[in-house]
């Protein structure tokens, strides 16, 4: 690596005042005889002085924590409407009900035991039998009736 | 580092209030770190407010494996990657103005506040050409006065990573300095 390849590499460091002293040692000797990257240190040093005096943004003292707190309360009013007594507990548990009960009876009709006088849904509604609920969920997903007609 | 970790010890001793604290001494740190990374005074606001929260829900699983800013960092920079992934844009030099005007209201030197002005606007407008992870590293160094070894913990890279991105950074913001025509540096 020649000294310009070098000095460019640790040029950061140097600006930032986090170089080895050997380090920056060396960069001073090779800043003081080459134009080309004695440019480059004053520019760099420059964009880091422009950053630094940047503009900083400030919010009012506690400004963020009082909109936070604010935030918190909110959302956990939010939860508190879906605990057992609110409003949101009892809308989910009306949705929640039908479904298991839907789930279980699909399973129970599909995992029954299939028998050798089984005949399909369709053939056991066509013969007047009575039809459940669980019946009627049967037929749509395809499964077989187990009693006989 | 000791007052962090004293108001953490609190907060998960079930002292809320201690998390008050926390944010009372990183608002405006976490502020400028977002804003100087977008360049929008509101969502920068807004993101500021969603990483605390997130801070506040993890405070619980904080393993101390860094520091508590270390830690804090990262998630102010993952929110501000997350709202930026969503929003694929950069400041407009009219909003610029606008947010500029609003943050200098109380300047009595008009002449004085109007090239401040000028001047803040431009070197946001470069910092939002300098890619994202440059930009991170410069800001973090720049912005926030960290030293290479916590940024390096924040970017999850190797110091010479941090390094060469810083670097890059400068480079790239002389080079958009520079069309400015020399007046900001």
């Amino acid at each position: 690596m020649n000294a310009c390849a070098r000095t460019r590499r640790l040029l950061s460091r140097y600006i930032d005042k986090e170089a080895a002293k050997r380090d920056a040692a060396f960069i001073e000797t090779h800043v003081a005889g080459c134009f080309s990257c004695r440019k480059e240190l004053r520019e760099l040093s420059c964009v880091r002085e422009v950053l630094l005096k940047k503009e900083r943004r400030t919010l009012p003292e506690g400004e963020l924590a009082r909109r936070l707190l604010r935030e918190v309360l909110r959302r956990r009013s939010g939860q508190e409407d879906s605990s057992p007594g609110g409003m949101g507990y009892f809308a989910r548990r009306l949705i929640f009900l039908p479904a298991i009960g839907i789930a279980l009876s699909a399973a129970f009709l599909i995992l029954v035991p299939q028998q050798t006088n089984r005949y399909s849904w369709e053939e056991h509604i066509l013969s007047g039998a009575p039809t459940t609920t669980a019946m009627t969920l049967g037929l749509l997903l395809g499964a077989r009736v187990n009693s006989t007609p | 580092m000791k007052e962090d970790a004293f108001y953490i010890e609190q907060f998960l001793g079930g002292e809320e209030k201690a998390f008050e604290a926390i944010v009372r001494k990183y608002q405006n740190r976490v502020l400028n770190i977002v804003f100087s990374l977008i360049g929008k005074d509101r969502e920068s606001e807004d993101i500021a407010q969603e990483a605390f929260l997130k801070a506040y829900r993890g405070l619980k699983g904080f393993r101390r494996r860094c520091s508590f800013s270390t830690w804090l960092y990262r998630i102010v920079l993952n929110t501000t990657y997350d709202f930026l992934r969503k929003r694929r844009d950069v400041v407009t030099e009219e909003e610029a103005l606008g947010q500029s005007v609003d943050a200098r209201g109380g300047h009595n030197d008009v002449l004085f506040v109007l090239l401040m002005k000028e001047r803040d606007v431009l070197i946001q407008k470069a910092l939002g050409k300098v890619p994202l992870a440059y930009r991170s590293a410069v800001v973090l160094k720049d912005i926030e006065g960290l030293s290479y070894a916590e940024i390096s913990k924040i970017l999850s890279c190797r110091i010479g990573t941090v390094e060469s991105r810083i670097y890059r950074a400068r480079q790239l913001l002389k080079k958009e300095l520079m069309k400015f025509g020399g007046d900001v540096i």
